[in-house]
């Protein structure tokens, strides 16, 4: 059908049109491989259906209460609730369903009043559709008299405005609480808690939705706890907030101003990294305090004044000598600020595992994309090379390693590694060729099934001297094997 | 296989950014397809129900960040997005890659009304995706995003980061490797 590379036309608009039209092309294999497509159970599909609206209407409604949050602050909607999802819809909603609703009469008057047809705009029918979805029954109405907060997704509750005050307890979405005041810093809400006591949240229009009069807030000093993890965050021009998982969108501190100045982070105390990443570290939490703890925490302690936007950045937690493959332990994920970041940073630590760095990079360094074996320009690039291995491990081979081959081989194809070597019996006591022993020779495919990733080009474009491969862990280490011992490794198709 | 063209899709994601019903239409139009695509890489059914949901909550998730870049489509997106979560999920589960058992194989609800001949055709379904099994990996793919998946060999460069010529290549080729093994197999029957 196919000579190598070239394509039959005809087979493939016949493909084209049995998949677009699904009328049989006679063909019976291209029939029957159309025909055996897998289908899921209808009951899968709604269920699921069902699982993706409830989120897709979730993920809206965030988004239209983040909007409101950024343009307004105070209650005050500047739109309907887009669609309510049916667990939304309760109870302690009705301070946001009643603003929904004045706003509902007032634009509704002046429509009328202005004589005009509602817009065509599908999403303005969509809130004239919603707007008999949500229960609107309360007469017009101001801003509550006690601001609350409503909990649009897990946070943690405190004793105190500040992440080095112990954890009390946790408020799930979509619970709703009274605030009763605001730290002196503004960044947190004292809150009376649903069994009647009394916590500390944060702020972030993230997190919460506020209802109610911000300015006519009380501040309220803090608890005389005296912080003790706290003092470990000292300010440093080399601050480098460490988060494991989250990207947090801004970082920002009142402790910490930016340096403008270049930085060596050779010096990065450890103090300074995420407690799960430094082992050594001498934390000493105060009885009943949580050490520093999780994501949210360490965004919740980036309190305002110098907003400094913080960019992912790998780094090496130990040395990591030149021809090492690196391994998931060796490396982290950390946020450094983004004017501050070297050129050519990685941000993700899974594509680096099974791949070698090229000279060595000392411990709390970043790892560059021009510190590791495969040097394309892109990390991108080189994060789609890891995705298509599979699993496997990538590994580039220089093509100085590969005998010369008839074989033109190119990325896609997939190919036995094979090697020919001679060996012989040596003596057992003195390690030495035991005499009138001939050397065997041998022919092995000692690696099978290889993929080729990618042919390494030079800048010209031209076939360069690198070859990417993707094997098994296992074949990993035979091919390390091969190459350090200098075994000459012949690429044959793979049968 | 219900397709729209690129202005239809265009059309489609941009209202779906502000209305959710749109999305809904989008699921009901891909739900087929990346489901046939991730059930056809799979051993296990409920293997294939867990991946499919994962990656439509993603993609929930994740849909108000796309936006179109160069000659990139959502389609692309998507099954990018499928084919990454089975990566994954074979990462995590090296022991799955074991041959295809046909007893394991992802049922086909037919629509068809006679017995006899649904189960004709689920046995012959479950031969052929059994035969797509002995490809070798990239073709394995390419077989099951074009067949399954129904993309435009465009699509699957662009899933696969290959040159479209590449895809057409390998497409034929695994074609004529099906081909003769599929009528081996015929032409041993009594």
């Amino acid at each position: 059908m196919t000579q190598n590379g070239a394509h039959d036309d005809n087979l493939l608009e016949q493909i084209e049109r049995l998949l677009a039209d699904g009328k049989p092309t006679g063909d019976p294999l291209l029939d029957d491989l159309a025909r055996s497509a897998p289908e899921a159970s209808p009951e899968f599909r709604q269920q699921l259906e069902n699982q993706v609206m409830a989120k897709v209407s979730h993920q809206y409604e965030i988004k239209r209460r983040t909007e409101q949050m950024n343009t307004g602050g105070n209650v005050i909607a500047s739109q309907f609730p887009e669609r309510i999802s049916p667990q939304k819809r309760r109870p302690i909603r009705l301070p946001f369903t009643l603003v929904a609703a004045a706003l509902a009469t007032i634009i509704g008057g002046i429509v009328l009043f202005m004589g005009a047809t509602p817009p065509s705009n599908p999403s303005f029918m969509a809130l004239q559709t919603d707007s008999t979805e949500t229960p609107i029954s309360a007469p017009l109405t101001t801003i509550p008299a006690t601001p609350i907060a409503e909990i649009l997704r897990s946070l943690v509750v405190r004793s105190g405005p500040g992440v080095d005050y112990p954890e009390i307890t946790t408020l799930e979405a979509p619970e709703v609480v009274e605030i009763r005041g605001i730290s002196e810093d503004r960044q947190w809400y004292q809150v009376v808690l649903p069994d009647g006591s009394q916590g500390w949240i944060v702020t972030a229009g993230t997190y919460i939705n506020f209802i109610g009069n911000r300015d006519a807030l009380q501040v309220v000093p803090a608890p005389t706890y005296a912080p003790v993890n706290v003092t470990t965050m000292t300010p440093s021009p080399t601050y480098v907030p460490v988060n494991m998982t989250t990207t947090p969108p801004v970082m920002s501190t009142a402790t910490v101003t930016p340096t403008p100045s270049p930085v060596i982070f050779t010096d990065i105390p450890p103090t300074m990294m995420h407690p799960s990443a430094v082992t050594d570290m001498p934390t000493v939490p105060p009885p009943g305090m949580q050490p520093m703890p999780d994501s949210l925490s360490l965004w919740a302690l980036s309190t305002s004044i110098t907003s400094l936007k913080m960019q992912p950045v790998v780094i090496a937690l130990q040395d990591i000598p030149g021809g090492t493959y690196m391994t998931a332990d060796m490396l982290a994920v950390t946020y450094w600020p983004e004017n501050i970041l070297p050129d050519q940073s990685l941000t993700s630590v899974e594509p680096m595992v099974g791949i070698a760095v090229n000279e060595d990079i000392e411990r709390w360094q970043p790892v560059l994309l021009e510190n590791i074996s495969v040097q394309t320009g892109e990390l991108t690039y080189l994060t789609e090379l890891y995705l298509s291995a599979e699993g496997k491990v990538v590994v580039a081979v220089s093509l100085e390693r590969i005998n010369d081959t008839d074989y033109a081989v190119r990325a896609g194809e997939v190919v036995d590694l094979a090697v020919t070597l001679m060996y012989v019996d040596m003596g057992d006591g003195f390690q030495e060729i035991v005499p009138n022993n001939e050397a065997v020779q041998v022919n092995s495919h000692t690696i099978e099934d290889v993929e080729v990733l990618q042919m390494i080009e030079n800048a010209d474009g031209e076939p360069g001297d690198t070859i990417v491969l993707a094997v098994t862990a296992g074949d990993a280490l035979v091919l390390n094997w091969l190459i350090e011992t200098g075994i000459e490794i012949t690429l044959l198709p793979s049968e | 296989m219900q397709k729209i063209d690129a202005e239809q899709e265009k059309m489609l994601v941009k209202t779906a950014r502000h209305e959710p019903e749109a999305f809904r239409e989008l699921y009901r139009l891909y739900f087929p397809r990346i489901y046939a695509y991730v059930a056809g890489r799979m051993n296990r059914r409920e293997d294939a129900e867990d991946i499919v949901a994962d990656v439509f909550l993603r993609v929930a998730e994740a849909f108000e960040g796309f936006e179109y870049r160069g000659a990139g489509s959502f389609t692309a997106w998507l099954f990018r997005i499928a084919r990454n979560h089975v990566s994954q999920f074979y990462r995590r589960h090296p022991v799955s890659r074991e041959p295809y058992l046909f007893d394991q194989l992802p049922e086909i609800y037919s629509l068809e009304p006679s017995p006899d001949e649904t189960v004709a055709q689920q046995e012959s379904a479950d031969h052929l995706r059994s035969l797509i099994t002995t490809l070798s990996p990239r073709r394995r793919e390419i077989i099951t995003l074009k067949f399954y998946g129904g993309l435009r060999n465009r699509e699957i460069a662009e899933v696969l980061k290959l040159d479209e010529r590449t895809v057409a290549s390998h497409l034929c080729r695994a074609l004529a490797d099906l081909q003769r093994k599929y009528q081996s197999e015929k032409d041993t029957l009594p």
